[in-house]
């Protein structure tokens, strides 16, 4: 009988020891994604998910809320209790553009978010028709500096990063290169490799095909240094243009008015993922690099990013009407 | 290597037990949510697309193309049997499968659009396995005025699609243009006709659209109309199920001339897949018919054509996204997803560097579809019992499944609420001569339609010439201004009366 | 007859009118130019053609006189109401209520038919979709969900 007590007592006292590891997760973990399934948020919010899945031995779902250029997904997630139980996964769109594009929008992503850790970066890269007049950055901007209202670019859509990096190449630059825009980057890409525009800013991995068939050159990368894994392909920086360097980065958020000890678990846990040799492949697999962050560090580039688009999106008079 | 030593790899890669097993479960999925409403592939492979992280690429791209395809087999069934369109593509089977139905001839309606299905299939993956890297080729000659050029002869011919009065036809399609409008206009940012609801923002789904006005319209049509008895004339036998032999001669060339129009159609990317082909091919045989007045109460022809457009260019769409990494809709952006996830990189080298997995893939799809036949045949006699439930105990269950059916396309309560809209507008449309059919296709056409003029004219600098400069582009518009005579033409000319003993 | 019961007037006026609320909510939207036209461009071009496509049919009504069909009136207002209902209860109540109260509720459309062998096919069918869709194909719905 004592030794049931004696048990009882200390299986009781193991579960109440209330450390927040404990207490939290108590149920299944939600990261909302504001795209479909098998984009780069998407595939990054999964690979982090069933990683956390084991770790925190609760089970961590994704659910893809579509629609409204990301306003269905944030919305809920702002409204969503800050207890840990519901993450998000976004972009530069959701971010830092949104709020600069839209008259109306029903969150606030400077406010309504804590950025936990950003997950992975895929380089955007400036790619050209194969038959067009440049073969290098700065050749494209002598030519474009040339031929002023001549040279069309295409983009994933208005507003997209594919339409903001080129109009800031535009504005470092003094170009007038014209945008078209298409629904989505695989239209764009193809845009490109039909010759339909001369050049796009384009995510490196939907290039990849058509750099392979001979069809798209890649000019250069929006970054701040080279990528590993085309070491011989200039920045842009090098090429002349200064500061152009942003990537299509999905980053960890949670709501903001979650406790710091469950942000510090989850920033601590997803990191220690993000540095192990299994999410390094699977992200280098789909032409992401994987971009663990300190959480301070990833809030003062999202600072940085919305100073700036916030000058080039007026400058370029980016509204829709 | 020889096609004949590529087919040799890829039989050797798909008759393995692992590959065969996960081509009967993605085939057997899709018929099943190709059969219910609403929920389409689109949506039942995102809702599987977790499970292939844990599967090897081939067998991952295996089931997966299983769900899609398999879901064309299984979309004309409610189509057939109750006016309602599993899939986007099927509507058009709506058409004339439901008068067969309502004839008692259900059976051979089934019959025939598995068939048709198994037809445009294995002939579109026999081009698929022969010219695939030249045809893909011709999908990166397309340009945005060519686009809207091709859908500027998908306007005209939606003119045959019409079955009443051609003005009010007319009306209809411009009504279903409008409504495809609905959204970010791709081509400016701007919101048009949003009221500030963000589920809006990016369009109406065709699913919704296809339910309100099939399916919905119809359960309010029938109800207190229909008792289970007279639903039913079809004997539930082997020989009550098979078409007779004026139904198979009708239906060879449909078949064959369904297939092509599939084909082709499914090539081009970002042209809509099946349903695009599904209404070119209706219109292709109602034009050609000698008893184009048949079209609508039940025309076998009407149903078999379509159903192999459909099916063939869910096979050919794979053409561009295998050879070239073009994603020619959501679908195939998936495929392409799941491929990337296991380090492929799709895109030309796909063939040369993963051969296994391509000609894999290719010799699964013939797998597939025959196991889809062999599966379809017996299930027929099933799908025709559900005539026999009386409909006062039917349509209820009509109704609790479009609303399942709309609501996981994005778990949104709008598109719910959306299909109660549309159906109550569309109810009295319908009763003023409104026609569903017509709409459907402006509303798949009018995006991009727009889309694509206003680009051709972004990127000519304002200059119209755009349109009859390219070959492709003057090409369609000369199709669309032939076929445009050749209506007027026939409108004009005193039409002869047909006598009810005329031999066909 | 009364031109208001005429089928094809009645047709055209419905043309006349959605043309014109296109017009009136498009109109804001900027027109353009060729080189760079406006999202108002076409929806407005539509609209209008829509307008006085309904106005030619209207005026066919005056030598061709059809009459309206009836309208099936119990079902008419019953099955829209009965998926709207689905709709703003689902994420209050869960599947299973909405789901029963969509197929009562589409269900008496067809008078005849006895209020318990409604029940009775809700209680079967309800949750055999909810298996199918929620358990077999993985939707994300909770078969209860007490969250007012």
């Amino acid at each position: 009988m004592n030794k049931i007590i004696s048990a009882a007592a200390g299986a009781f006292l193991l579960v109440s020891t209330p450390v927040f590891a404990q207490s939290w997760p108590s149920q299944t973990v939600t990261i909302i994604v504001p795209y479909a399934p098998g984009g780069i948020a998407d595939i990054a919010a999964r690979t982090v998910a069933e990683a956390m899945s084991s770790e925190w031995g609760q089970e961590v779902i994704v659910d893809n809320r579509t629609g409204g250029a990301g306003f269905v997904a944030a919305t809920a997630v702002a409204m969503s209790e800050p207890d840990g139980h519901t993450l998000f996964v976004a972009d530069m769109g959701v971010n830092v553009i949104n709020p600069y594009l839209f008259d109306d929008i029903p969150y606030n992503p400077a406010e309504d978010f804590r950025p936990i850790t950003m997950i992975s970066d895929t380089p955007l890269v400036l790619a050209a028709y194969k038959d067009a007049p440049f073969n290098t950055t700065e050749e494209y901007v002598a030519y474009a500096l040339a031929n002023p209202g001549e040279v069309s670019f295409g983009s994933a859509g208005i507003g997209s990063l594919n339409h903001i990096v080129p109009e800031w190449i535009n504005y470092e630059m003094g170009i007038d290169a014209v945008h078209i825009p298409y629904r989505g980057g695989a239209p764009a890409a193809t845009a490109v490799a039909s010759g339909e525009v001369e050049i796009g800013v384009l995510a490196l991995s939907s290039v990849g095909p058509f750099v392979d068939s001979g069809d798209i050159k890649i000019l250069g990368v929006a970054r701040e240094g080279r990528v590993a894994s085309h070491p011989d392909l200039p920045t842009l920086i090098e090429g002349g243009v200064p500061n152009v360097a942003a990537g299509q980065w999905a980053g960890l958020f949670a709501p903001s008015g979650v406790s710091d000890e469950i942000a510090n678990k989850i920033q601590a846990d997803v990191v220690a993922f993000l540095n192990s040799d299994a999410a390094n492949e699977t992200f280098s697999a789909r032409g992401a690099i994987v971009s663990p962050m300190e959480s301070a560090d990833f809030a003062a580039l999202l600072d940085a990013l919305r100073e700036r688009f916030s000058v080039i999106i007026e400058a370029a008079e980016i509204t829709p009407e | 290597m020889g096609v004949l030593e590529s087919l040799e790899l890829g039989f050797a890669v798909a008759m393995t037990w692992e590959n065969l097993a996960y081509c009967l479960l993605g085939v057997s999925v899709g018929m099943v949510v190709g059969v219910l409403p609403g929920i389409g592939h689109l949506a039942a492979i995102s809702l599987l697309m977790p499970l292939t992280f844990h599967v090897p690429a081939t067998a991952a791209l295996v089931m997966l193309a299983g769900i899609y395809y398999g879901a064309q087999y299984g979309g004309s069934i409610a189509s057939i049997l109750l006016n309602l369109p599993g899939t986007a593509s099927s509507a058009v089977i709506c058409l004339d499968g439901y008068p067969m139905t309502q004839k008692g001839r259900a059976g051979p309606a089934l019959l025939i659009t598995t068939i048709a299905s198994f037809v445009g299939s294995i002939l579109s993956i026999i081009v698929l396995i022969f010219m695939a890297p030249p045809l893909a080729q011709l999908a990166l000659s397309f340009h945005s005025a060519d686009y809207f050029s091709m859908m500027v002869l998908g306007l005209v011919a939606a003119g045959s699609i019409s079955q009443g009065k051609p003005m009010i036809g007319l009306a209809s399609v411009l009504i279903g243009l409008l409504i495809g409008l609905v959204g970010i206009d791709v081509n400016s940012g701007a919101m048009r006709m949003t009221f500030g609801v963000p589920e809006l923002f990016s369009g109406i789904s065709i699913i919704v659209i296809a339910m309100a006005l099939f399916g919905v319209v119809e359960v309010i049509s029938s109800i207190g109309k229909v008792n289970g008895r007279a639903r039913d004339k079809t004997e539930i036998t082997l020989r009550g199920l098979m078409p007779n032999r004026k139904e198979w001669r009708e239906s060879f060339w449909p078949m064959m001339r369904g297939s092509a129009v599939g084909t082709g159609v499914g090539i081009l990317p970002g042209t809509g897949g099946g349903s695009m082909a599904a209404f070119m091919s209706y219109a292709v045989e109602k034009r050609t018919s000698r008893t184009p007045e048949k079209f609508g109460t039940g025309a076998v022809e009407g149903i078999a054509g379509p159903e192999s457009a459909n099916n063939a260019a869910a096979q050919s769409a794979f053409i561009p996204t295998l050879t070239l990494g073009i994603p020619g809709d959501a679908i195939m952006a998936l495929m392409l997803g799941a491929l990337m996830i296991h380090g492929i990189a799709p895109g030309p080298r796909v063939i040369t560097e993963n051969p296994e997995l391509f000609w894999g893939l290719v010799v699964s799809f013939l797998i597939g579809n025959f196991m889809l036949l062999i599966l379809n045949i017996p299930l027929i006699q099933f799908w025709v019992k559900i005539l026999q439930i009386p409909y006062r105990f039917l349509f209820p269950a009509i109704v609790l499944l479009i609303c399942v059916g709309v609501y996981s396309l994005s778990r949104s309560t709008v598109d719910v609420m959306l299909v109660a809209g549309f159906s109550t507008v569309g109810y009295l449309l319908i009763k003023l001569g409104f026609e569903a059919a017509p709409l459907l296709l402006g509303f798949i056409l009018g995006p991009m339609l727009e889309e694509n003029m206003r680009r051709s004219l972004m990127l000519s600098r304002g200059d119209f010439a755009t349109f009859i400069e390219r070959p492709i582009s003057a090409g369609f518009l000369g199709l669309a201004a032939l076929l445009l005579i050749w209506v007027i033409k026939g409108e004009l000319t005193p039409k002869t009366p047909i006598s009810v003993t005329h031999d066909v | 007859m009364n031109i208001l019961q005429s089928k094809d007037f009645l047709a055209g006026l419905a043309a006349v009118l959605i043309g014109f609320f296109v017009i009136v909510t498009t109109s804001g939207y900027g027109f353009g130019t060729p080189r760079q036209m406006g999202p108002g461009f076409f929806p407005l071009t539509l609209g209008v053609m829509l307008s006085l496509l309904g106005v030619v049919i209207a005026l066919g009504a005056l030598r061709r006189q059809e009459k309206l069909p009836k309208l099936n009136l119990r079902p008419y207002i019953l099955v829209p109401f009965a998926i709207l209902i689905f709709a703003l209860l689902i994420p209050r109540v869960g599947f299973g209520p909405a789901g029963v109260a969509t197929v009562m509720l589409a269900g008496i459309a067809e008078p005849d038919t006895r209020k318990l062998h409604l029940l009775l096919l809700a209680m079967g069918l309800v949750p055999a979709v909810w298996l199918l869709f929620a358990v077999g194909l993985g939707v994300q719905v909770a078969f209860i969900d007490w969250s007012f």
